[in-house]
């Protein structure tokens, strides 16, 4: 069954096993998505149970204009961001009222569990890269994040943000200009 | 190939959307410059590991039964999203719970408590928090906005 029809269902008769077929198929890419947004796909599982608890909820309201993709990575972006923002949030005032011991784990979600040096090496790397993320400008850093952890074309991104293809292309060299500044930083080059 | 134009390149260059028309350029230049040619080799582990973080991907194979057991749980007991502004007084309200928590345990171990100071603060905050899970207060709802244009 193509998603249309899986749509129609779960529209019409409540079909949650219709559902759970969406779900199942497009899982990884929204997982992935907020992979891109938080450090732990530990957190990325959680925020993709909400963008799926939303789309059930707002399918009434999709009316196979776009594609359905699009529509899900829209309410993935914006769920990614909003955690972001509130873990954002949270941090600041963990820091005027706490005892302030360890503010990035608690700003990037706990990192897995590294195994010998090299896991350790690439969750450092992986954290630092994060962080660096973090630090663009929100428009900047959904193109990126649909670029590169999603591979969608500049077309694909201008969809799911709502601009223009040019538009995406100055985010995205802007974006990239910003990451390999951050990056650099204090790498004495 | 500049420098600068090298530089502005190196991203892409690594993530393979560089302009076909310029990469043996772009090699060439790096190749024949040792400054970015450092640059490259210090950016190339930290960017490519968006590769390691996708390919430590594993699929849950519950995730969907646990979306839909979420979904019926929710349909059951309907749950409200706070506000920024009452949210951010929940929080508030934990962190002055846990300044109190954290004055009391002063109080305590000064008394010789065998309760270590953060101990009695966790407590404290999380009878605090509480208060958002059964929301005492007629805080109001809002929608999510599912549209990136505002
Ligand atoms: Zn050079």
């Amino acid at each position: 069954m193509d998603d249309k029809d899986l749509v129609g269902r779960v529209i019409e008769s409540n079909d949650h096993k219709a559902f759970a077929q969406l779900v199942e198929r497009y899982q990884k890419m929204v997982v992935t998505t907020c992979r891109g947004f938080v450090q732990s796909y530990a957190d990325a599982e959680d925020l993709a149970q909400d963008v799926f608890i939303e789309l059930f909820e707002s399918l009434p309201g999709f009316r196979n204009e776009s594609k359905l993709s699009t529509w899900i990575y829209r309410i993935a972006v914006n769920k990614s961001l909003n955690f972001v923002r509130r873990r954002k949030r949270e941090v600041l005032l963990n820091n005027l009222y706490f005892w302030n011991k360890d503010s990035n784990s608690l700003a990037l979600g706990q990192a897995v569990s590294p195994e010998g040096e090299q896991a350790m090496l690439d969750a450092e790397r992986s954290k630092q890269l994060k962080l660096a993320i973090n630090k663009l400008a929100e428009n900047q850093r959904v193109a990126l994040i649909l670029s590169r952890y999603q591979e969608l074309s500049y077309k694909e991104i201008a969809e799911v943000m709502g601009v223009s293809v040019s538009s995406v292309e100055s985010l995205l060299f802007r974006a990239k200009e910003n990451l390999r500044k951050m990056l650099l930083k204090g790498k004495n080059i | 190939m500049n420098c600068k134009l090298a530089q502005q390149n190196m991203l892409n260059y690594l993530d393979g959307t560089i302009d076909k028309s310029i990469i043996n350029a772009f090699e060439e230049h790096v190749g024949s410059c040792s400054s970015c040619r450092d640059e490259l080799q210090l950016l190339k582990p930290i960017y490519k590991q968006v590769e390691g973080d996708l390919g430590e991907y594993a699929p849950n194979p519950y995730f969907a039964a646990k979306v839909l057991a979420k979904l019926t749980e929710k349909r059951e007991k309907p749950t409200t999203i706070f506000t920024q502004k009452s949210y951010i007084l929940a929080v508030s309200l934990a962190a002055a719970a846990v300044a109190v928590g954290l004055f009391v345990g002063i109080q305590f171990v000064s008394s010789g408590s065998s309760l270590a100071q953060p101990e009695i603060a966790t407590i404290l905050a999380n009878d605090y928090s509480n208060f958002s899970d059964s929301n005492p207060y007629n805080f109001e709802v809002e929608e999510v906005d599912t549209s990136l244009n505002k």
